[in-house]
């Protein structure tokens, strides 16, 4: 066996899975990604936005599409809604389907959609993963076996909580799947995905949601990523917005060993607005690569981006943030922020907050720091006869927990915050805090 | 604002100012590469041994290479063996002594570029060592510098008369292999400046060199290297214009400053190449390395730069702060107008302890522009208490140029603090309203806010470039907005 030979092994190992799949009515849009794909092959460091994580170890293992199962897991998220809707190993669990008394939302599995319009589908499948560097989007609209789409065509008060979990027991296995999601002209939502990684097993998660808000439409989404120390996960959200549409989503990252989270938002129409949080926590030797892109391609359209970033124990967490405003429009404002704080000497935080502008008429700012706790904070709590370890404590919640404040569901925060709290040094004296 | 039109388009058509070509003979060599030429540039420069293998390493590295992408420019493909790597005015072969030696030819051409060299050499107390195209022909203050043992003489002369001191340093900081157009400076750079400021010396007066690029379709391959010795101080001036020509011309220079213990290196620039005309025909490929290394302690390195010119610009001078206790600083002001491409920025490396670098980047598009600030602050484990702090705003001219921001930061130890600013505006229109609404013209508003966006880099500019760069950012965007 040459040595050659092994460092492709995942890549022939997914085209693999992808000449044993069965032909289905989206098959020419599953072929090109795939082709295009291949052409590509896996990003290296030598690719711009993955100069930050090597996937040299990953390519080398080859996969395989994980089996249809069931799960007993449940999401520590659950409490917010009535009946979430789970999905094993990329596939909707056929009793979650039939609910919603809510006649402004309805769901159906992704295949099921696509059987009944494989046209517009295969369409809608193919705006994601346009760029390059969404590789393992590519990867996903080839191989992913199912998903949901969900259509809100109203005001749907209760959140909606689609619990994504792989349960396998090989090391190699693969779940690939795809969520839709379509919201209606002045409809609201509230979107919650809640992904719990494998269990306990070295397993590849590959997943993409598309969101798309008609005029007017205002959507808040969160995606949580609480997988354990061996699930690789790539998240790939697409969000494109008409006019007039509100945004705001919130990307929390707990857990995982890699976990690549890309968000790329379109604004293409006047007055559409856009707000993004990302709260990344790195922690033992965990790599979280947050990856965002946002363009403004419509006059009067605004973005905001706020990270807050933490990496402790030997993690390393990037932040790569990416505005880019088009000729042509104007009226763009765009600010971005991200502060990361490093708790260890072995840790690192990268921040790489990119503006491309490409219009005269706009106000775009970002500011980075990274750093350690203020001084002055520290010694305001110690002055105060805190002792050092709760005062650091209490302020590296703090400098986290900021970013939470705009969660809308106060449930989801609660439940977010307790889980954010045993990532934390100290997390007994947080518990006694709250 | 649409009444201004016509005067925008007057200004916007004004002819470069320094676009002339001196009528001198050169001794080149035909255009290729290849050993021979390698081989051909050092034997007419009677180099060392050592010097000749060092090029022919770099060349055969540079072989190996390729030429880089990710730069946010576009030119067509650059041909290398149509160019000519070397080119002497045949005035060197009685190489002037002194300044009245030096072809009046020359001095006419100075002269034309409003750079008065003997006026302003003996007025302003600047030493003027003047590279037109490759080989320096003039050298003045030698022997006052020479009191005060600084050794500032072409390169050529430096490794004729201090070949163990070019041994020692050159290519440290800047390896030959380092990136695809520092490996080619290596194998074929034909001149530059040597500055040597030995253990506590403060160089009495500001080193001053003027590069120029004459004879057609023959690349620019400087090699400068400036070594401050523990304790020494030095403030180094370097200026550029370029005549007038179609096709576009390689410029690929390295610049290498080594900072031992205790020392301080001040590096200047005014970059006004010729930018190509209106329609983006022409001008100046501007890829330069420039690295400045801070090995002892608390020895501090300063880059100033003023970057007007150039079709192309790729710019990126960095201090890799080793040494406990060291000071990096980048100033810079990119404008870029018409077709002009600039991409400059920064890299500071903090491996010391308690090592602290600023950088403030001020871009200006106009015209069809393309201004990219790239940047990199990377503080490596060992840096405890490494501070830096990051500013860049660009300003937009027209709904037609772009202004990009592209900045890395790298931190892997606690203990450091790294804050970074970035802005993208155009200019505030209550600002241009205020102006008028007293009686300020457009155009002098403009020039006022721009001169008020740059204030914090031109402020670092020694006083004699402070003027000249005022100047010609005036020149270089007065009438772009509209």
């Amino acid at each position: 066996m040459s040595a050659a030979r092994d460092k492709d092994a995942a890549l022939r190992s997914f085209e693999a899975a992808w000449h044993a799949r069965p032909e289905d009515r989206i098959a020419a849009t599953r072929a090109d990604a795939m082709r295009r794909f291949l052409a590509l092959g896996l990003p290296s460091p030598r690719d711009e936005s993955w100069r930050h994580t090597n996937l040299r170890a990953l390519a080398s293992r080859p996969f395989a599409d994980a089996e249809p199962a069931s799960s007993t897991r449940t999401s520590w998220l659950a409490g917010v809604c009535a009946d979430p809707i789970a999905l094993v190993n990329g596939r909707p669990s056929p009793t979650a389907l039939g609910r919603t008394g809510d006649p402004a939302l309805s769901i159906e599995t992704l295949r099921a959609s696509i059987d009944r319009d494989p046209a517009s589908l295969a369409a809608r499948l193919a705006s994601i993963g346009d760029a390059e560097s969404e590789r393992w989007a590519l990867l996903n609209r080839a191989l992913f076996v199912d998903g949901l789409h969900v259509r809100i065509a109203g005001r749907v008060a209760a959140p909606l909580l689609i619990v994504h979990c792989a349960e396998t027991s090989r090391d190699d296995a693969a779940v690939h799947s795809r969520v839709l999601v379509d919201v209606a002209a002045g409809a609201e939502a509230t979107i919650i995905e809640h992904h719990l990684g494998g269990s306990g097993r070295a397993t590849l998660v590959n997943h993409a949601t598309q969101l798309h808000l008609a005029p007017g439409a205002s959507v808040e989404h969160y995606r949580v990523f609480s997988g354990d120390a061996r699930t690789t996960q790539f998240d790939a959200l697409e969000i494109t917005q008409a006019a007039d549409s509100r945004c705001r989503q919130f990307t929390v990252a707990l857990g995982g060993a890699l976990l690549r989270a890309n968000l790329s938002g379109r604004l293409d129409a006047p007055g559409a607005e856009h707000d993004s949080y990302s709260l990344l926590v790195g922690h033992g030797a965990r790599q979280v690569d947050c990856v965002n892109a946002i363009v403004h391609a419509a006059s009067r359209t605004t973005s905001r981006q706020t990270a807050r970033a933490l990496a402790a124990g030997t993690s390393r967490v990037i932040f790569n943030s990416r505005v880019l405003v088009e000729a042509g429009t104007a009226g763009a404002a765009s600010n971005q922020s991200s502060r990361g704080l490093l708790l260890s000497p072995t840790a690192e935080i990268d921040a790489r907050p990119q503006l491309e502008i490409l219009a005269d008429d706009v106000k775009c700012a970002h500011g980075a720091t990274t750093g350690r706790l203020d001084p002055n904070m520290l010694f305001y709590l110690l002055a105060r006869g805190i002792d050092r370890a709760a005062a650091q404590t209490l302020l590296i919640y703090a400098f986290l927990d900021d970013l939470l404040t705009g969660m809308s569901i106060p449930g989801a925060r609660r439940a977010i915050e307790e889980a954010l709290i045993e990532e934390l040094p100290g997390a007994d004296l947080l518990r006694a805090y709250r | 604002m649409s009444s201004k039109a016509p005067d925008v388009e007057d200004l916007l058509t004004r002819k470069y100012q320094h676009g002339f070509v001196t009528d001198i003979e050169s001794d080149s060599l035909p255009p290729g590469l290849d050993e021979g030429v390698v081989t051909a540039i050092s034997h007419r420069k009677r180099e060392p041994q050592f010097l000749l293998d060092w090029r022919l390493k770099a060349f055969r590295h540079w072989l190996t290479m390729r030429e880089p992408t990710w730069a946010t420019v576009h030119h067509p493909p650059i041909d290398y063996q149509a160019i000519s790597y070397y080119s002497a005015p045949r005035t060197s072969a009685d190489a002037p002594k002194s300044i009245e030696e030096v072809d009046p030819k020359l001095l006419a051409t100075y002269e034309k570029l409003g750079i008065p060299l003997h006026e302003r050499a003996r007025l302003a107390g600047v030493a003027v060592d003047a590279v037109f195209d490759s080989v320096s022909v003039a050298t003045t203050f030698k022997e006052k510098l020479a009191k005060a043992g600084v050794i500032f003489c072409s390169f050529s002369d430096a490794v004729r008369d201090h070949p163990e001191l070019v041994e020692r340093y050159l290519g440290t900081v800047v390896p030959p292999a380092d990136n695809f157009f520092a490996a080619l400076n290596s194998a074929v750079f034909s001149d530059g400046s040597f500055v040597y400021v030995p253990a506590g010396v403060r160089c009495p007066m500001e080193l001053s060199t003027y590069f120029r690029i004459n004879a057609a379709k023959t690349g620019q391959f400087e090699r400068t290297l400036i070594v401050a010795a523990e304790g020494a101080s030095v403030s180094y001036l370097e200026g550029c214009t370029a005549p007038m020509r179609d096709e576009n011309q390689l410029h690929a220079a390295v610049v290498e400053l080594v900072a031992l213990d205790d020392a301080k290196i001040k590096y200047s620039t005014v970059q006004n190449w010729y930018p190509g005309d209106e329609h983006g025909v022409g001008g100046i490929y501007n890829f330069v390395t420039k690295r400045g290394e801070c090995r002892g302690r608390n020895a501090k390195i300063s880059w100033t730069q003023v970057e007007t010119g150039s079709a192309i610009t790729w710019k990126y001078p960095s201090c890799v702060l080793k040494g406990d206790g060291s000071v990096g600083e980048f100033y810079s002001v990119a404008v870029a107008n018409n077709y002009q491409q600039a991409d400059t920025g920064t890299k500071m490396i903090h491996i010391g302890r308690d090592t602290k670098s600023t950088i403030v980047s001020k871009g200006i598009s106009a015209g069809h522009a393309v201004n990219t600030y790239r940047g990199l602050v990377k503080v490596l484990p060992n840096a405890s208490g490494a501070r830096n702090f990051t500013q860049c705003d660009s300003l937009l001219m027209g709904s037609q140029c772009a202004a990009h921001t592209f900045p890395t930061v790298e931190v892997r130890n606690p203990d450091a603090t790294v804050e970074h600013e970035a802005s993208t505006s155009r200019i505030g229109e209550d600002q241009l309203f205020y102006c008028l609404q007293r009686g300020v013209s457009a155009e002098d508003a403009v020039n006022m806010i721009v001169s008020g966006f740059c204030k914090a880099v031109f402020k670092e500019l020694p006083m004699e470039f402070a003027v000249e760069a005022q100047n010609l950012l005036s020149v270089s965007l007065e009438g772009a907005v509209g």
